[in-house]
C-alpha cells in the first residue's frame, strides 16, 4: 500500500480542508444510495452499482477527514479504497480489498454489458457497504469529532 | 489437461503436457505408465521426450527396483521460470482448484467460462469464474488475489447462491443460459453435478 506522501508525489491525492457541510453532503449521498440499493425491484446490476457508490462515498469521507482528496486521473476508485484503508487502519483492509474487487464488476455494469451482477452479489454488497459506512463513521467520530 | 495457445506455440504438444504435469506437481515422482495414463497416451510416445527433458536437466530420474521414476528437477536454474510460465497458461485450473477446495462444501460448483474456457485467451485475458454455493465475494477475494498473482491474470468471479442459480437456470436467465451453453472447464464438479445443481 502506498503512503500519503507517495500519492501526493504522483498527483493521485491533494491536500484538502474538509468541512462539516461536505461530510454531511457525502453522508446524504450514502443514505440515498443505500436506500436505493435495498430496493429489490431494481435489477441486481443497478443495486450492485448503487451500493458500490455508497461505499465509494464512505471512503471519500475517510480521506477528507484525513486532510486529502483523490485527484488521480486514472484509477480514481482504486486509490479511493486504498487511501480509505490507509486512513482507517488494518480493520478496513479486507473491505477495501473487497470493494476493489467489486470495482471491476461495477465498470462492466456501467460501461460494457448488462446482467453482470447476481442477486447474491447485490445483497452482499449492500450489507458490506453498510458495514463499511459504519466503520468509517465510528473511526471519523473518534478521530475528527469536530466534524460531527 | 487444458490447452494453451501460448504453450502450443512454444512447445510440441506432448512436451508441454509432460512439463505441465511434472512441474506443476514438483514434489511428485511418476513412473512412465502412470504418466502415460494421466496424459491419456501410450508410454512409448513419452519415452523419447522424458529422456530429452532429463538430459536437458529439467527432470531427474531415480530407479526403484525395476521402475524408473521421473520428477521435476527443482534445482534446475530455469525451474521457477518454467513453472511460472506453466502456471500462467495451463496451470489455471490446478491453482484455482487449490483455492476453491479450501472452502470445502461451501462451494458446490466452480467452473471457468468464456475465452479462457475455449482456450482462445491471450496472455492478458481475464479469467471468468463462476462459483455456486454458500460463499460471498468478500470470502473469495483473498483467495482470488493469490491465484491472480500466481497466474498473472485478473479473475472475474460471478457468485450465485445455489437457490438463485437453480431459479435462474430454470427461468432461462439470458446471461446464465449463455454461459451454460458455452465452453466450461470445471474447477469443482462436473457436468452431472452441474445438472443436479441447476435442477
Amino acid at each position: 500500500m502506498a503512503s500519503w506522501q507517495q500519492w501526493l508525489a504522483k498527483g493521485d491525492v491533494k491536500t484538502h480542508q474538509t468541512s462539516k457541510q461536505e461530510v454531511d453532503n457525502l453522508r446524504a449521498l450514502i443514505t440515498r444510495d443505500l436506500a436505493d440499493a435495498a430496493v429489490t425491484g431494481l435489477s441486481a446490476d443497478r443495486r450492485f452499482a448503487t451500493a458500490y457508490n455508497a461505499a465509494l462515498q464512505a471512503g471519500t469521507i475517510a480521506i477528507a477527514c484525513s486532510g486529502y482528496r483523490v485527484s488521480a486521473r486514472s484509477g480514481h476508485h482504486r486509490v479511493t479504497f486504498e487511501a480509505a484503508a490507509l486512513a482507517i487502519g488494518a480493520n478496513a483492509i479486507p473491505l477495501s480489498d473487497y470493494f476493489d474487487a467489486c470495482r471491476r464488476k461495477r465498470n462492466v455494469i456501467d460501461y460494457m454489458t448488462s446482467s453482470v451482477a447476481t442477486d447474491t452479489e447485490a445483497e452482499e454488497i449492500v450489507l458490506k457497504a453498510q458495514e463499511f459506512h459504519a466503520i468509517v463513521e465510528t473511526w471519523a467520530k473518534n478521530v475528527y469529532p469536530i466534524l460531527f | 489437461m487444458r490447452s494453451s495457445p501460448i504453450l502450443e506455440a512454444l512447445f510440441p504438444d506432448i512436451r508441454s503436457k509432460i512439463l505441465a504435469v511434472l512441474l506443476l506437481q514438483p514434489e511428485k515422482r511418476w513412473y512412465l505408465t502412470e504418466l502415460a495414463s494421466r496424459l491419456e497416451t501410450q508410454p512409448s510416445s513419452l519415452q523419447r521426450e522424458v529422456e530429452a527433458l532429463s538430459k536437458a536437466g529439467l527432470l531427474e530420474q531415480t530407479k526403484d527396483g525395476r521402475r524408473v521414476y521421473f520428477k521435476a528437477d527443482t534445482n534446475s536454474p530455469v525451474f521457477s521460470d518454467l513453472r511460472g510460465l506453466l502456471e500462467k497458461t495451463v496451470g489455471l485450473i490446478p491453482i484455482l482448484k487449490e483455492e476453491v477446495d479450501a472452502f470445502g462444501e461451501r462451494i458446490q460448483l466452480a467452473f471457468i467460462y468464456g475465452s479462457t474456457a475455449r482456450s482462445e485467451e491471450s496472455s492478458e485475458s481475464d479469467v471468468d469464474l463462476m462459483i455456486v454455493g454458500d460463499v460471498g465475494l468478500a470470502d473469495l477475494v483473498p483467495s482470488l488475489r493469490r491465484a491472480e498473482q500466481r497466474f498473472g491474470r485478473p479473475v472475474n468471479p460471478t457468485v450465485y447462491s445455489s437457490k438463485e442459480f437453480k431459479a435462474k437456470a430454470k427461468n432461462h436467465d439470458h446471461f446464465l443460459a449463455t454461459v451454460l451453453r458455452g465452453a466450461k472447464e470445471f474447477v469443482k464438479g462436473n457436468d452431472g453435478e452441474l445438472a443436479t445443481v441447476a435442477g
